[in-house]
């Protein structure tokens, strides 16, 4: 009975002893087993492995029967396992018994990816080599942020090195502590005779108190802002040059605290540029008061030879009549034509007046753009016309449609002349035709004409046509002072258009223009 | 009642013409001439050298030309249109000015009509014929204060 109990009692004890011991074991076991975010295998000294965590099927993309026997080389980009790397992180955690590397591993799939590996070296009782445990960690994201960040700073020092501007970076007491490579040139300092300095050491003496009143102030405050709004700021040079500046603040958080970044611009460049564009634009006021008060002047030298010009002219006409008829038996035919000849003079002088007062002061008017009933302007002319003249019967060819912006009272006189000069023109034909038309150009431009089939002109003389004066006629052919197309010629180009004439001898002629800038 | 008329010209030229139109025109009314602005209000107010003068004969019709010495023609008829009267007082502008700010003016300041002298005779004769006619004969005077 005693042996069947302590019989019983060993085997409980065995049976507690091995439930211990295999709950060790397999408490170790569930744990690895359970490690799904690093991957934990085994394997001997050659490198074949004989254990395999779901971590690693979960990492690598092997199951444990794919890996299990294997050699880790199957584990590592073809390259690396042909360079001995395997083995030589092997050795490298043999002797110090546990090695951390970092390097690139190869999935199942064939993708790579970053590795941290954490190599153990395993032995027995003895000391024996058993093999290696390795736990690996998929450190890709890890890696690429590092390379960003890397990236990110190296641009940011590129950038704050070589930035146009000088920029200079202050701690919350004023000290400089970082300055790039514009400072040197734009101060006169080298850069490490001033990486320890006062800020205030670059401003000029009188502002230096109430900068450190602004720099406790934006401290407390600290914004990305444009310092000194409004403000005159000046920087000072190492030999007391003052160069006037923008700057731009902008905080930065650092491990000692908020420190600030101030971008410091030479305006020096800007500021002549503006007292330059101030002194223009007086110049320019100055002109335009000028000219205002020369048009003023004209207007009254014109007022003045419009009255005093003619009452001389009144009194050689009136004159020569009141001789002609009054003493016509004491003066002999040629003398009688001496005095017609006077008149006649006197008359043409006096319309001349008109026409130069007319021409001058189309150059001073103002102009008022409107919507112009064109066709309407055209027929009210030539209607005109037809009533000064009612002996002669002409075709007047007018196209109905025709509108446009314009000064309507310049314009009246623009066409006034080139239908007037038209008639003008004509009246030695029988069949005389005057047309008004306009059409299109290929470029959408309308471009207006007046049309007559009477005694044309040279074209030779084309370049004179329009100047004032210039007659292309003689005066018993065809009345007239020269100064109608002149006048024409000046509406159109105030209207920012062009004008321009076809004609030959005994052909008639066309004037085209336009009433608006190509 | 005589119809008379008032000239207001300073060049003789032109008045030498003005009365050689008036004549060709048969118009036979009695003109007196005042030679500048002063001596036009002298005549119709009855001073200076007009002291005296019974004002209520007032003439049918003034005929003023606008650059005048002393006081100008607009200034004459300014101080005509001020008076009570001679608020009514037919005046013709005759003149050699056809710029517009002229016409705007005198007819703002009461000027009845607003002709230009041309610088041919004969139309210029017509023009003072044709004036002649209109307000010597045809228009009806505004009824004197007499």
């Amino acid at each position: 009975m005693a042996d069947k109990k302590n019989r019983d009692q060993k085997n409980n004890l065995e049976t507690e002893n091995s439930v211990t011991l295999l709950s060790v074991n397999d408490w170790f076991h569930l744990l690895v087993q359970n490690i799904n975010s690093y991957a934990v295998f085994l394997h001997d000294p050659d490198g074949r492995i004989n254990y395999w965590n779901p971590g690693a099927e979960q990492i690598f993309g092997y199951r444990s029967e794919e890996t299990v026997g294997q050699n880790i080389s199957m584990l590592y980009p073809k390259e690396e396992a042909g360079a001995g790397i395997p083995q030589r992180e092997m050795k490298l955690a043999l002797t110090p018994g546990r090695a951390e590397v970092e390097g690139w591993r190869l999935r199942k799939d064939g993708s790579r990816f970053w590795a941290e590996v954490s190599i153990i070296a395993l032995h027995d009782q003895e000391h024996h080599l058993l093999g290696f445990g390795k736990i690996i960690r998929d450190a890709t994201e890890r890696r690429n942020a590092d390379n960003s960040l890397k990236k990110s700073r190296t641009m940011f020092e590129r950038l704050f090195e070589n930035a146009p501007d000088a920029i200079i970076v202050v701690d919350s007491r004023g000290v400089i502590r970082k300055v790039n490579q514009q400072v040197e040139p734009f101060f006169g300092y080298l850069r490490e005779e001033l990486l320890g300095q006062r800020i205030e050491v670059l401003i000029p003496k009188r502002y230096h108190q109430i900068h450190r009143q602004h720099r406790k102030n934006y401290f407390a405050d600290p914004r990305t802002r444009k310092m000194g709004a409004g403000l005159e700021l000046y920087g000072r040079t190492r030999d007391n040059r003052e160069v006037p500046v923008d700057i731009m603040l902008s905080p930065i958080e650092t491990d000692e605290g908020t420190w600030a970044f101030a971008v410091i611009r030479d305006v020096t460049q800007r500021k002549q540029d503006e007292q330059a564009i101030t002194e223009l634009n007086d110049l320019l006021k100055r002109q335009v008061h000028q000219l205002a008060a020369t048009n003023r002047e004209l207007e009254a030298f014109s007022y003045s030879v419009s009255h005093d010009l003619r009452a001389p002219l009144r009194a050689l006409d009136g004159m020569s009549l009141a001789l002609l008829e009054d003493y016509s038996d004491k003066i002999d035919t040629t003398g009688q034509n001496y005095l017609n000849r006077i008149r006649t003079a006197a008359q043409t002088m006096g319309e001349l007046i008109d026409h130069l007062l007319t021409l001058s002061r189309l150059t001073r008017t103002e102009m008022h753009l409107e919507e112009v009933d064109v066709s309407g302007m055209g027929r009210q002319v030539a209607e005109e016309i037809r009533q000064q003249n009612p002996d002669r019967i002409v075709d007047f060819v007018i196209n109905d449609e025709m509108m446009e912006m314009a000064d309507p009272k310049l314009l009246r006189i623009a066409i006034t002349n080139l239908l007037s000069n038209a008639w003008k023109f004509t009246s030695k034909k029988d069949n005389a035709r005057i047309e008004f038309n306009v059409e299109e150009s290929p470029d959408g431009e309308r471009i207006y004409y007046i049309r007559d089939n009477g005694a044309g002109f040279n074209e030779e003389y084309i370049d004179n046509l329009f100047k004032p004066f210039q007659r292309l006629h003689a005066v018993g052919e065809f009345p007239g002072t020269g100064i109608g197309l002149a006048t024409v010629h000046r509406v159109i180009s105030r209207h920012g258009g062009r004008i321009w004439a076809e004609g030959g001898i005994d052909t008639g002629a066309t004037f085209y223009f336009t009433l608006a800038p190509s | 009642m005589d119809k008379k008329i008032l000239l207001v010209e300073d060049n003789p030229d032109d008045e030498m013409l003005v009365m050689r139109a008036l004549k060709k025109a048969n118009v036979f009314n009695e003109v007196t001439v005042a030679h500048d602005g002063a001596e036009a209000l002298d005549y119709l107010f009855g001073t200076g050298d007009y002291a005296g003068r019974d004002i209520t004969d007032t003439p049918a019709v003034t005929l003023l030309d606008l650059k005048l010495p002393k006081i100008d023609g607009l200034g004459v008829l300014r101080k005509i249109r001020e008076d009570e009267r001679f608020r009514n007082l037919p005046v013709v502008i005759l003149t050699s000015s056809r710029e517009q700010e002229d016409i705007i003016k005198s007819y703002e300041l009461g000027a009845n009509s607003y002709v230009r002298k041309p610088v041919e005779f004969n139309n210029f004769a017509d023009a003072v014929r044709q004036l002649g006619l209109y307000w010597l004969v045809l228009n009806e005077i505004p009824p004197s204060q007499r």
